[in-house]
């Protein structure tokens, strides 16, 4: 029997599921009369790959992710041991454990553990933000960058500290959260006539950064001085170290919830692929389904850059290769992304923090170099796409 | 389902495309849209497949006006095939057709066996099921035009719209696609380059020439070596084949007539 | 220092214990002034905003700065040092076997991570910008965990009263360093030293003629030159030796300007700092020498042509203990080049 006339049993027919009580009647699936019928008989997914099932792939970068925070906690310019980490969080349980010295307690639980915590939720929402923008932009080199947000958070965090504007309330970190939301708010003003095309989308963008990048530079030169530069710089190559309980909590918040909202426009997203013709026949609001997507990409960066500044490369190479393993879809991309995203960056702030002990490099430099020979990788096993 | 158009008119950038059109398509035609380039054909099936919103005019699917559809109703009504659609990456062909689920799919699940079943049979019938773990790069034009009508078949549509399916395709599978639209119950809309096809497997014709509708009606009808003469500026004759279909024999171009384009001939 | 932590809990240990042994001798001796005593009385002193309590003299100080390092080892405390910092350049001579005492936490800028390891009881800085949460840790924070921050007065100059001159700021440092650790005499001595310099470069203005103009130009890296601006040590020096910095009208420490800023505003003579330590290209004072007499528009001003040029360690021209130096060798500069009689 060919496989597009293949035994259904009408759903309505709910009664003792007997095989071969009646003979089940050759439907055309293809035909709109068809909708209402559901199929129960087993068909196996159409070109089934030998990759792992879903669910077990996920558990297992989960697990992974784990691990590296618990090995990264342990890594630095101090050495913590496990008991160390176990008796900060048994005081703060109340359970009867001997606290740690002050100082060493802060050590562990002030740096150290919201630093991990950080570099996991940073490098989630970095390596959904690139995917997201990849597939909305339709262009393989978008990165979280793309859409102007990063400079428009070094504007304002060089604003407060240079200038001074606002600097008791806000801080580095206000600073630049309100930066990045007023860039994004000019590129959407900028695409409001002529609706977010995909191309349209990645040159506004880069209008967008080159102008507030380019106030960057002005404010710098202009009331700067040496130190001060020196200090926006080491934050603008992006640095896990004024990571806090309270930066984290609000990253804990917002990025779950952002990665949410575009985990369920996984169908649009895929939708994309073949453009905005075709994603409309498909039945996705191509404009509002991509200004929800770019509010929300745009908001999961500004909040991540605000703390650590620019970390480049995560946004851009991690989805490439996490397609290498799981496929385009996007139902499987965004979770696997967003999970190799954390161990990513979990591990590359551990080589920032230990590679060249006592000092400490941007986590910006460490995942170029560790992301470059990746990708190269990723690009040779796929045939250098 | 009955698609009906009235007056559509519709404008890019200020300049006209498409100059108040109207007609009626009965549910199950099969019907070409034919017309040099630049006639507005491709406008009109996106206006039809309410993806351009019309200056004037209405688009009506089954008596009802599909102004204010959002684009998943209208996504489940009718199915649309674009020219030469492209997408980097590596897509497999089984994922591109299960694009054709997306109207009857919640956010919140992933494809389920009905999906996967209905993805199946689009896939046996475009003769793609041995294709269907390719990755999208590796595919011949021809190949990847099957997909995006296997696509479209799985969106199980009551009517289909199609922007010059056959471009890419072989003989064969250019004839294979004919009969296919022309066998389905679905009401069929399909812009053609290639006459011949037209006047083989079409019910009925509609001729475009600078926006406006010049023609409509059966094939013997509207294919005449006037016609052909005015509208493509080729010099023809028409004969009666074997089995009663218009077949034309080109003498040669026409050089460019000093006629005014809108003394269409109806 | 493989582990920090549980060294600092002995060290911690140590301090308890040999606290509370010097308690049950009765306190410190008569005759003990120097930083060695283990003065128990409790001290309060305000540092740039901030009331610091201590309720005893510090035993693990950590300098975040050599600035703050070459101060305290002045004021002969190294065994009251835990850890030093972000040197730029050689330690003099007369300080090197009381540094090579003290642990060095880091060849360059502090961490939070590698501060809080070593344990400090008490952490000195000459500016507030070393405390923000991605260097050593914002003030706050560590007052929470009972660790002051000192922040030189230098860098806060609006928080210490009007009409006091950079010299009355650092020289204020020394005296509540001095008041912290129990120090107040070797602390007093020290003020007293260095008043007496300033007092004799100052003598120097009485003789001079006219008010000579000078540029100080410390660095001029990719052929940029930067110059003192009005709110360092610079611009006082230049004041103190009757002569006028050149850029006073610019409210920075080290603005960047252009050669022909500098060449308009023609100075009687020009101030080179030599970074020759830091050894970046352009660094040393010939290096300079030599940029000024290429550029078409330095080499014709008479400072440059008649070489009236002072040459002093760029490292002196921070507010530390070494700026008398500097201010000597630019009184000294002075009457080389016949300015001051």
């Amino acid at each position: 029997m060919p496989a597009d006339r293949i035994s259904v049993r009408p759903a309505a027919s709910a009664g003792p599921a007997a095989s071969g009580t009646s003979a089940p009647a050759a439907v055309d699936l293809l035909r709109p009369a068809a909708r209402g019928i559901t199929v129960t008989a087993a068909t196996p997914p159409a070109g089934s790959r030998a990759a792992l099932p879903r669910p077990v792939l996920v558990l297992g970068i989960a697990l992974v992710l784990a691990a590296s925070v618990a090995a990264s906690v342990r890594i630095g310019a101090a050495d913590v041991g496990y008991a160390d980490v176990g008796r900060a969080f048994g005081v703060r349980l109340g359970l009867d454990v001997t606290p740690l010295p002050p100082l060493a307690d802060s050590l562990v639980w002030d740096l150290r553990l919201p630093r991990v915590l950080m570099a996991a939720l940073v490098g989630a929402a970095l390596a959904v933000c690139g995917a997201v923008l990849q597939a909305v932009t339709r262009n393989a080199l978008a990165d979280p960058y793309l859409l102007g947000v990063s400079s428009g958070a070094s504007t304002g965090a060089v604003a407060v500290v240079v200038l001074g504007v606002g600097a008791g309330a806000l801080g580095v970190t206000g600073g630049a959260l309100i930066g990045a939301l007023v860039a994004f708010g000019l590129l959407l003003a900028l695409l409001r006539r002529s609706g977010p095309d995909s191309v349209r989308i990645a040159l506004t963008g880069v209008v967008v950064g080159q102008l507030f990048t380019a106030l960057t530079s002005l404010t710098l030169m202009a009331s700067a001085d040496a130190d001060t530069t020196r200090a926006v710089t080491h934050w603008l190559l992006g640095s896990m170290a004024p990571a806090r309980w309270e930066s984290v909590a609000v990253c804990a918040v917002v990025t779950p919830l952002g990665l949410t909202v575009a985990w369920l426009c996984s169908n649009a997203l895929d939708a994309f692929a073949f453009g905005a013709d075709t994603a409309s026949s498909l039945g996705i609001g191509v404009r509002g389904t991509r200004t929800l997507l770019l509010v929300v990409t745009a908001v999961l960066t500004s909040v991540a850059v605000a703390t650590v500044g620019a970390i480049g490369f995560v946004g851009l190479i991690v989805p490439h290769g996490v397609r290498f393993l799981t496929g385009p879809r996007h139902r499987v991309l965004l979770p696997c992304s967003a999970l190799v995203g954390a161990v990513f960056l979990v591990w590359t702030d551990a080589l920032a923090r230990s590679v060249l002990a006592p000092r400490e490099l941007p986590a910006g430099v460490i995942t170029a170099l560790v992301g470059v020979p990746l990708f190269l990788l990723v690009l040779r096993r796929r045939g250098a796409l | 389902m009955r698609i009906t158009v009235e007056g559509l008119s519709w404008a890019a950038a200020g300049t006209p495309v498409v100059r108040d059109v109207g007609l009626d398509i009965a549910p199950g035609e099969t019907v070409g849209l034919l017309g040099p380039n630049g006639s507005g054909k491709s406008s009109l099936l996106r206006c039809v497949a309410g993806l351009r919103v019309p200056s004037a005019g209405s688009v009506r699917y089954g008596g009802e006006t599909i102004r204010c559809w959002d684009a998943r109703r209208i996504a489940r009504h009718v199915a649309f095939v674009e020219q030469s659609a492209d997408a980097d990456g590596e897509l497999r062909v089984a994922d591109v057709v299960g694009l054709g689920r997306t109207p009857f799919r919640s956010r919140w699940r992933g494809p389920d066996a009905t999906d996967r079943a209905v993805v199946a049979a689009a896939l046996e019938r475009l003769g793609l099921t041995g294709l269907a773990d390719r990755p999208w790069p590796s595919l011949s034009g021809g190949e990847r035009q099957r997909a995006h009508i296997a696509r479209a078949l799985a969106q199980q549509p009551w009517a289909l719209l199609l922007d010059e399916p056959t471009n890419h395709l072989d003989v064969k599978h250019q004839l294979e696609l004919m009969e296919l639209l022309a066998s389905t119950e679905q009401t069929v809309l399909v812009a053609l380059h290639d006459l011949a096809l037209a006047a083989r497997y079409c019910d009925r014709l509609l001729l475009l020439h600078h926006g406006r509708l010049v023609a409509d009606g059966s094939p013997a009808d509207v294919l005449t070596s006037e016609r052909l003469a005015t509208v493509f500026e080729v010099d023809a004759g028409l004969t009666t084949d074997a089995l009663g279909h218009p077949s034309i024999s080109y003498r040669g171009p026409l050089r460019l007539s000093s006629r005014s384009p809108l003394e269409g001939v109806s | 220092m493989r582990h920090p932590a549980r060294l600092g809990i002995a060290a911690l240990a140590l301090a308890l214990a040999s606290a509370g042994c010097s308690t049950a001798t009765g306190g410190s001796s008569p005759s003990d002034t120097s930083a060695d005593g283990t003065a128990a009385k409790a001290t309060t002193v305000s540092s740039c905003g901030r009331e610091l309590s201590f309720a005893k003299a510090p035993r693990r100080a950590v300098t975040l700065d050599q600035t703050s390092t070459e101060t305290l080892l002045e004021l002969g405390l190294q065994n009251r040092m835990a850890g030093t910092a972000n040197l730029k350049t050689k330690i003099p001579e007369r300080y090197r076997d009381a540094y090579a005492k003290v642990p060095v936490l880091s060849p360059k800028i502090l961490t939070g991570e590698q501060l809080r390891a070593a344990n400090p009881d008490f952490v000195v800085a000459a500016e507030a910008g070393l405390y923000t949460k991605d260097r050593a840790g914002t003030r706050e924070e560590l007052g929470a965990l009972k660790v002051p921050a000192y922040v030189s007065a230098v860098d806060c100059p609006r928080r210490n009263g009007s009409g006091r001159t950079p010299f009355d700021l650092l020289f204020s440092d020394y005296e509540k360093l001095g008041q912290v650790f129990g120090a107040e005499d070797r602390a007093a001595k020290l003020v007293r030293e260095q008043r007496a310099a300033v007092a004799d470069a100052a003598g120097t203005a009485a003789r001079v003629k006219d008010r000579p103009t000078v540029v100080w130009l410390y660095s001029a890296l990719n052929g940029t030159p930067y110059v003192a601006g009005r709110t360092g040590m610079p611009s006082e020096m230049s004041r103190i030796v009757g002569a006028k910095n050149a850029f006073d009208d610019i409210g920075e420490n080290w603005p960047e300007v252009s050669w022909e800023k500098i060449a308009e505003r023609n100075p009687d003579f020009i101030v080179i700092g030599d970074l020759s330590e830091r050894g970046r290209p352009g660094d040393s004072a010939s290096e300079k020498r030599a940029l000024m007499e290429k550029d078409p528009v330095m080499s014709k001003l008479a400072a440059v042509r008649e070489n009236r040029i002072v040459e002093i360690p760029g490292i002196e021209m921070d507010p530390s203990v070494r700026t008398v130096h500097a201010l000597r060798l630019l009184a000294d500069g002075m009457k080389d080049l016949g300015h001051a009689r």
